[in-house]
């Protein structure tokens, strides 16, 4: 008993060390979602249309948009979306203008690469994404074809790819939408098209084409939202969201109504 | 068999000591409490970017991210030196004599000295993994291993440190002071605290910061120790990731070594 005691003696400090560092853990090192509260509202800033992640189709937003309204849901806060047209029309984000004031959120194509994170923070992956090409028909190669690139916003290795193409003899169109990409393929004047791996999916379906992902050298990514460095307390916040909306299959429902494979399922599409 | 058991009657005794010791567990407590909750909330918002596409901070975390590993450092730096304190207290009530004249060898002494300072000193550092979630650091076990394994090379390497500056010093006053010497300094230059951007070239980096700080960087052993930990914490390397366990091995040999030979003279 009295060893028993003794002992008791000596380790209450450490317990009380540690007692005192795991209550420090509560305190909420910023104020980013008490801003959100306080607003009643959570913005996000979009592109104008990256589908199937934003679409501007009131009826069928697109997957972010609707993965943000469910986690301004449990949040209990508003949606408020902030469509920027600049995004997609310079590779520079800088250019964009998107700023702290503007949005707490952003979503319509993030992809969490070293790149991303130099930037912003990340919230959790909800789909993968990566390079693909669509054609009318099966390709057995793309070595000496010419085809139509559409990089738009995501922050997909171009570098990567550009290097890629290169080494495939391919011949590159850049063209800055999707209709403009359809209609060189559909017109014959392109043999494919190379886009982000969702988009190629819903294009594919849409037109009844052949899609697949780009070989394993041109590096997957997962999809997120970005989040402001330091928006801790947001990002606790949204992370148990999703851990919400994953539990009770809304986000795998989401998912699904637009065609996307959730994570871990090897993407949407097939790999070339 | 003898001097096993003395080896590990020695590290039991500096273990229990230290837990005992009010003082060093308030240090152990503060520390981490100040220099994340403290310093790293309060310059967070300096760190983060407000236009998207613009780099305010080099580095892909956040400040509280960045400087975590370090703050784990810095309190192993603290512990492991400070705790060569009990040799100074041995000396002067005649303990270490009693020792001395025992079968067991200098070396063996020593180490279990050097054992039990280096263990107090990875339990401090633990505390500081407390704040991990607090600091938006995952941790997962094979991480915590790895970091564990890290901290455990360095305290010994620094438990050595403290036992070579207590062999030179013959106060408690006089140890503190001179202690506190080494380990700030120590702390400050080890790129705890900014980062030297890895995108930069060695003659870039010279641009941005002035040549003797980039230099003092360089030459500090702890900047690799810490390189490490980053690297097993928030994988974020500014240095070759082998780099930082060589220089914490050597420095476990190099400052062991110095350390016997200093206190075979005692």
């Amino acid at each position: 008993m009295e060893r028993l005691r003794k002992w008791a003696g000596n380790l209450s400090g450490p317990v009380l060390a540690v007692v005192l560092i795991l209550l420090v853990t509560f305190l909420p090192p910023d104020t980013s979602l008490s801003v959100v509260e306080a607003n009643h509202a959570i913005r996000a800033c979009v592109p104008t249309t990256y589908p199937p992640l934003v679409t501007g189709d009131p009826d069928r937003p697109g997957i972010d948009v609707e993965i943000l309204r469910a986690v301004a849901d449990y949040i209990g806060v508003e949606l408020l979306l902030s469509p920027n047209d600049a995004i997609g029309r310079d590779f520079n984000p800088r250019h964009w203008a998107i700023n702290r004031g503007k949005c707490q959120v952003l979503a319509g194509g993030v992809v969490d690469s070293t790149l991303t994170r130099s930037f912003l923070d990340t919230g959790p992956p909800y789909a993968e994404t990566g390079w693909a090409i669509v054609a009318p028909a099966p390709l057995e190669d793309i070595d000496g074809l010419t085809v139509g690139v559409l990089t738009l916003i995501s922050g997909l290795d171009r570098i990567g790819l550009a290097s890629y193409l290169r080494r495939q003899d391919v011949t590159v169109r850049v063209v800055r939408n999707s209709q403009e990409l359809v209609d060189g393929i559909a017109g014959g004047e392109l043999d494919g098209g190379i886009t982000e791996a969702l988009l190629a999916g819903g294009l594919a379906a849409d037109n009844d084409w052949w899609v697949a992902s780009l070989p394993d050298e041109l590096a997957r990514y997962n999809l997120v939202f970005g989040l402001w460095k330091g928006d801790l307390t947001l990002k606790r916040k949204i992370v148990q969201a999703f851990r919400q909306l994953e539990s009770d299959g809304t986000l795998a429902a989401i998912l699904e109504h637009y065609g996307v494979a959730p994570m871990g399922q090897g993407g949407s599409v097939p790999a070339l | 068999m003898v001097q096993l058991g003395g080896l590990y009657g020695l590290w039991l005794r500096e273990v229990k000591r230290s837990i005992r010791d009010r003082g060093q567990l308030i240090g152990g407590v503060s520390r981490p409490i100040l220099w994340v909750l403290i310093l790293g909330i309060g310059l967070n918002p300096y760190f983060r970017s407000e236009v998207y596409g613009e780099v305010t901070f080099v580095v892909p975390f956040t400040y509280l991210q960045f400087i975590f590993p370090a703050v784990i450092a810095l309190n192993i730096l603290f512990t492991s030196v400070q705790s060569a304190v009990s040799l100074i207290w041995d000396r002067e009530f005649g303990f270490l004599r009693e020792v001395l004249v025992s079968p067991l060898w200098r070396g063996t002494i020593l180490l279990g000295k050097v054992l039990g300072g280096a263990t107090v000193a990875v339990l401090h550092g633990c505390l500081v993994l407390l704040l991990a979630k607090f600091c938006d650091v995952s941790l997962t076990v094979p991480k915590v291993l790895e970091t564990l394994g890290l901290m455990a090379l360095l305290a010994f390497a620094l438990t050595s440190l403290g036992v070579v500056i207590a062999n030179h010093i013959r106060s408690f006053q006089g140890f503190g002071i001179f202690s506190n010497a080494v380990i700030l300094p120590l702390y400050f230059t080890s790129s705890s605290i900014f980062p030297l951007d890895p995108a930069l070239s060695r003659e870039q980096t010279r641009v941005v910061y002035p040549e003797w700080l980039v230099s003092l960087v360089e030459w500090n052993p702890l900047t690799y120790a810490v390189d490490a930990l980053r690297g097993a914490l928030i994988g974020y390397n500014q240095f070759s990731p082998g780099l930082g366990v060589l220089v914490m091995g050597i420095a476990c040999v190099v400052l062991f070594a110095i350390a016997l030979y200093e206190f075979r003279r005692v």
